[in-house]
């Protein structure tokens, strides 16, 4: 056996240039492949994230029929046990109670539609990094105020120091209405939260919508998502399930999953595209192998190596050229990777104002997650072996006699 | 003892168009030992009546028994291990595999036979030594000369200690001191292992060192003896 693999490999340099060109066409392929199926998958995580951390968390609690119906009506009641019993679990990095609704704000001559929402300023800060994002005043405080986005602030013509008027139904049809201070303005890259909605703490949350010890919802950040289902199976039977429900992350974002579904979709037609065209040059690789040596395989055949041997050999040839195609492709590829992970690109002008209209961050953030890089390797190994059928089964075929006397 | 015995043996190329008769009913037999050469003109079906014994082609009609055994009825993927284990091919173009060296190249037959590396070794190169291209042994093909690859060829021939060689003009590309030295060299062997040898040629210095002469026209043979009454 080992014989078989020291004649595929000296088999495969028989013909450098040809070897060098196939490999590099390989090795291209792959750089290409691997940086754009990084870049997509990494703009998924990325939309991922910025929907778990900013809004709907890994995990959330909710009242019965909150999903289906966001009404306060369906909230559901603060229950202690179940708050000491995940802020306790060791999965879990943070747990925020929620309470939102959909208000009315307005200033001066302006109105807008926006969504209120009530949150622990310094867990709201841990999750989503508001703080940060604060550009004017003071961040969101315990105090009867709000904070806003910049367009909301913009739309409204109100400032620092300004009251807003949140105008809203509360629990159980109450009448939700409060002027509020602005504390604070911050920017949000997600455009949505820059322009439709109000922070307020849970405390004014509780007094303006009139939901005392109840929450909307308990959003639950994991520290590793992958442990969704060990708690869900810790919390579920704990849960009275007359007055509680839990969704995970895919159900609260299924319009990006199936974004992200028919988008992934198209970034797989255009690397099959690439690769096929790949595909295609190390068939004409393989067959040129295989047709040139004709003669020598006859005579192989002749003094006595059976066929199955002789396709080990070009199945070998063709695994060496993937192999070595694949690895060196991937080691090029992954220094850029690693770059762009750690330094992504940010675009700014008219590309950045179309990833905000989208609720995007207009940043390209290339994924590092290994398991897309070692299907580019085995894409290119399958590749290979289906580009090697056809020169396989013209070994099949081969008259040796009539190729030996040259009559073939 | 006969090695090799053909019955009515009948070669037909292309049946059902121009049908081409390349061997024609040859009814013939092989002693162990011998050292054959098969002559005749060009066409006259010298290469098909050896591709037919060394069961590289099928008959047409006919039997071919080889050590009682016969060839005729097995399947391709049989052949071929029959070959293998008791049948050497030497070719006019040398033919041998330009990626491995010429230890190599003996060696393989040998590492098809799944033989330990020692007797492999020892075996490879006391039939280069004996071939007088023992110092070639690392060599590649493309670093010998015409003589020496054919010279490593019949090594390779030789290697696994077939019941019989056939070699199909195995001096046509070589000049005349290549030719005697080459012939020497097999006949020299064919006397120390006992392995029969037949060979084809139209080269009349090759036919005199013959010890039997074959001599074939359109698909028949035509006289058969010794070289001075062939």
């Amino acid at each position: 056996m080992s014989k078989i693999f020291l004649l595929a490999w000296r088999n495969l340099w028989r013909n450098r240039k040809r070897t060098f060109i196939t490999l590099a066409s390989i090795v291209f392929a792959v750089i290409i492949a691997t940086f754009m199926r990084g870049i997509q998958l990494g703009s998924y995580e990325k939309m991922l994230n910025d929907a778990i951390q900013n809004t709907s968390g890994h995990i959330a609690i909710m009242g019965k029929d909150y999903w289906e119906d966001k009404s306060l009506i369906n909230s559901m009641p603060v229950d202690s046990h179940m708050d000491s019993l995940i802020q306790s679990n060791p999965l879990v990095e943070v747990s925020i109670p929620k309470i939102t609704s959909g208000c009315l704000v307005s200033f001066g001559n302006a109105t807008r539609g926006v969504l209120v929402m009530g949150v622990d300023p310094e867990l709201e800060d841990f999750q989503s990094g508001l703080k940060n994002k604060m550009i004017a005043g003071q961040y969101l405080s315990s105090q009867n105020s709000v904070i806003i986005g910049e367009d909301l602030a913009r739309y409204l013509k109100a400032d620092v120091g300004d009251s807003v008027v949140l105008l809203g139904q509360g629990y159980q049809g109450m009448t939700a209405a409060g002027l509020y201070p602005i504390t604070g303005i911050f920017s949000h890259p997600l455009g949505q939260l820059n322009k439709r909605v109000v922070y307020i703490s849970l405390g004014t949350a509780e007094d303006l919508f009139f939901m005392y010890d109840r929450r909307s919802q308990q959003s639950i950040v994991l520290k590793d998502y992958t442990d969704e289902d060990k708690l869900m199976s810790i919390i579920t039977p704990e849960l009275d399930t007359s007055l509680y429900e839990v969704q995970d992350w895919r159900v609260m974002n299924k319009e990006i999953l199936q974004n992200i579904e028919s988008d992934n979709f198209f970034g797989i037609i255009m690397i099959g595209i690439l690769y096929m065209v790949i595909g295609f040059g190390v068939f004409g690789t393989i067959l040129m192998m295989v047709m040139e040596r004709r003669k020598e395989f006859s005579v192989m055949i002749a003094i006595g190596m059976k066929r199955r041997k002789l396709l080990t050999v070009v199945i070998v040839e063709a695994v060496y050229m993937a192999i070595i195609g694949s690895i060196v492709g991937l080691m090029l590829a992954f220094p850029l990777v690693l770059f762009y992970y750690f330094n992504p690109i940010t675009f700014t002008g008219e590309q950045a104002e179309l990833y905000y209209e989208f609720n995007m961050e207009p940043i390209l953030q290339v994924s590092l997650q290994p398991d897309y890089m070692v299907a580019q390797f085995l894409i290119v190994l399958v590749l290979s072996l289906i580009a090697s059928i056809l020169p396989l089964n013209s070994i099949l075929k081969l008259d040796i006699v009539k190729v030996i006397r040259g009559r073939q | 003892m006969e090695v090799i015995i053909t019955k009515d043996l009948e070669k037909i190329y292309n049946p059902d168009t121009v049908p081409v008769h390349a061997v024609n009913g040859i009814s013939t037999s092989f002693e162990a030992g011998e050292f054959t050469a098969i002559v005749g003109p060009s066409g006259c079906g010298k290469t098909t009546f050896l591709n037919l014994i060394g069961g590289l082609e099928a008959p047409t009609q006919g039997d071919i028994s080889i050590l009682g055994d016969s060839i005729s009825t097995k399947k391709k993927s049989e052949m071929t291990d029959f070959r293998l284990h008791n049948i050497g091919f030497v070719f006019q173009a040398y033919n041998l595999i330009p990626v491995m060296s010429a230890y190599e190249n003996v060696a393989f037959i040998m590492e098809l036979l799944n033989r330990p590396q020692a007797e492999i070794k020892d075996r490879v190169m006391e039939l280069l030594d004996a071939m007088g291209v023992g110092d070639k042994a690392h060599q590649r093909p493309h670093q010998l000369s015409g003589g020496q690859q054919q010279r490593v060829a019949v090594a390779r021939a030789l290697a696994s200690k077939p019941k019989f060689i056939l070699a199909d003009e195995p001096t046509a590309n070589l000049d005349s001191h290549a030719t005697e030295t080459l012939l020497d060299l097999m006949l020299k062997m064919n006397e120390k292992e006992g392995t029969t040898i037949i060979f084809s040629t139209h080269d009349i210095r090759v036919m005199n060192k013959a010890r039997r002469l074959v001599k074939m026209d359109d698909g028949k043979i035509v006289e058969n003896g010794k070289p001075d009454t062939a």
